[in-house]
């Protein structure tokens, strides 16, 4: 397990991503085909396999001119598909998936950044169970709609009961776009492999309680419930790797957060998109 | 400790609070001169081994709140000494008038000696919680809670009692004139603030699992700071409860792992205003 910060090109964190997972004995190659040398177009991806038998693949959006995401806007960025199978002939996910196309270098027109060379501020949490990815891109004059983004994806094995569904739990979220308009450039924020997907990020995951540091130095918090439904009235699980905290009671980046009556840290983490919006959350630091 | 469930006058409900209290041994009754044989002057003064004083005053004269509008109600006052001499409060005090019946005219509000009060009521040697509405009062009567608990697990020692009240009437919570005031929080004897939230911070609204038919929630938290900066510990007398979530009125929560149960209330007044939705102890 690892807490990383770095500024580095998309495909070199999507690559360091699925090197610390294959280390891992859950996790394995899931297409040796699917590389990172390739840093053009769509070409720089990785395809993990969990032992519970589900793919999740990575894939730097860097076409030319970026994806269509909404009438007037492109955008390119990180696509993580989960599906629970693999076409292995076209080596490629099946159509049946769930999808969000994190889209953190937007424009209103041609993107014009190359993800290939774009550096991107960012830190990480990489364990058996997932990884935290939050981070922003260096500013790019060519695109206006450049933002930070924040990618969770949690292995939970302590569910509240036995749903008969996968123990994964992904929480997506961009400072700029998240259009949710065109199949296969969806941005979804939360998805719930293979209950639902959906792009309001009250749906599905609730945070009751901010963290919050007082006056004498201790932070009080809750993590976030998962629900089995968008209307949140099924809770399944809290989360485990994040933690949402309020900037406005006590805790500011870089702060770094111990649970009582264990040797688990989080660190707060605060990146600014260089358009505008910013994304703030407690991520794991130490197990 | 004890859970109550009738329909009576308010001093015998006063009446009823101190007894319960003094019974527990943990309470004790403080001023002999105050009771409940009058009805307009019903009032009970009790003190808690920790040294914390309790007043409960029915007031039944038409108290101006607010510009055009007048209350009656109950008080509540907390402090730590009590003045032996004019038997009364002393200046140095916490308070907080509840003022669940409520007009826009002195003349609009009845008598309380002929209104009964339907109640709810927990009252163990810790304090208690009391929900509750007239059978009817004004255009503004309103349903009220009242919660004096005393909880020993505090996050950290602060120097101030184990008491927070949290009180609110669905309908008339002003705080304009001195003795009139309500304080939906009070923290003896750190602060007092008038807010819903100001000191008192709901969590997590029971929520009926449609998967698996129970119920998850987080208790509130009672801070030390009304901006809700210092959690100093839960609230154990009620939990607040949202619509829409599977819990209804009349539902008996337990709690996982212990044989504490709280029952779903949902009371409003006569005319619009919130309605007052928690769930409050029956069971330890």
């Amino acid at each position: 397990m690892t807490y990383t910060e770095e500024v580095d090109e998309l495909a070199d964190i999507i690559e360091e991503i699925a090197e610390a997972l294959i280390a891992t004995p859950s996790w394995s190659d899931g297409d040796e085909t699917w590389t990172t040398d390739d840093r053009t177009g769509n070409n720089a991806r990785r395809c993990l396999y969990h032992s519970d038998g589900v793919y999740m693949a990575l894939e730097a959006i860097n076409q030319s001119d970026g994806a269509a995401v909404a009438s007037g806007y492109r955008a390119k960025g990180l696509r993580i598909t989960f599906s629970e199978t693999w076409d292995d002939e076209n080596h490629m996910w099946p159509e049946d998936n769930m999808q969000s196309f994190v889209q953190f270098e937007g424009h209103n027109g041609d993107v014009s950044a190359d993800l290939a060379t774009l550096k991107i501020n960012h830190a990480r949490w990489v364990w058996e169970d997932g990884f935290v990815l939050i981070g922003a891109p260096e500013k790019h004059s060519g695109d206006n709609y450049q933002g930070s983004f924040l990618v969770v994806v949690e292995r939970q094995t302590d569910k509240f009961y036995n749903d008969g569904e996968s123990n994964f739990f992904v929480y997506c979220r961009c400072s700029k776009l998240q259009f949710d308009n065109y199949t296969h450039w969806r941005h979804k924020s939360v998805i719930r492999p293979w209950v639902f997907q959906t792009n309001n990020a009250s749906e599905g995951r609730a945070v009751y309680l901010l963290a919050m540091k007082t006056v004498s130095g201790a932070t009080y918090f809750m993590y976030p419930v998962y629900f089995n439904d968008r209307w949140n009235l099924k809770p399944v699980a809290q989360s485990k790797m994040v933690m949402d905290y309020d900037p406005n009671k006590g805790l500011a980046d870089g702060d770094i957060i111990a649970v009582q009556g264990s040797t688990k840290k989080f660190k707060c983490k605060h990146f600014a998109g260089p358009d505008g919006g910013s994304l703030h959350i407690g991520v794991m630091y130490q197990e | 400790m004890t859970f109550l469930v009738g329909c009576d006058y308010l001093d015998k409900i006063v009446e009823k609070i101190a007894e319960q209290l003094i019974s527990t041994g943990k309470w004790s009754d403080a001023d002999s001169t105050w009771t409940t044989e009058n009805f307009d002057s019903a009032k009970r003064v009790v003190k808690h081994i920790e040294g914390v004083y309790v007043a409960i005053e029915l007031l039944n004269s038409a108290q101006k709140v607010a510009d055009s509008r007048y209350a009656k109600g109950l008080r509540i006052t907390f402090s730590q000494t009590w003045d032996t001499v004019n038997h009364s409060c002393p200046v140095d005090k916490m308070q907080t008038f509840v003022q669940f019946c409520c007009d826009d005219s002195s003349g609009g509000l009845p008598d309380l000696r002929y209104q009964r009060i339907d109640y709810y009521m927990w009252v163990e040697e810790n304090g208690f919680v009391i929900m509750g509405r007239p059978a009817s009062c004004g255009d503004y009567r309103g349903a009220f809670i009242i919660c004096v608990e005393r909880n020993p697990n505090k996050e950290y020692d602060d120097h101030y009692t184990n008491f927070y009240c949290y009180n609110r009437t669905n309908r008339c919570n002003y705080d304009e004139y001195d003795g009139k005031r309500t304080k939906n929080v009070i923290r003896p004897f750190n602060y007092q603030a008038n807010g819903r939230y100001s000191g008192y911070q709901k969590v997590m609204s029971p929520i009926l699992s449609e998967a698996d038919g129970k119920a998850y929630g987080v208790f509130g938290l009672i801070h030390n700071a009304e901006d809700n900066r210092d959690p100093i510990f839960q609230p154990t007398f009620f939990i607040e409860w949202d619509e829409g979530k599977g819990v209804i009125p009349g539902d008996i929560l337990k709690v996982e792992g212990s044989t504490r149960e709280y029952l779903v209330l949902e009371l409003t007044g006569s005319s619009a205003g919130d309605k007052l939705r928690y769930a409050i102890k029956i069971h330890d």
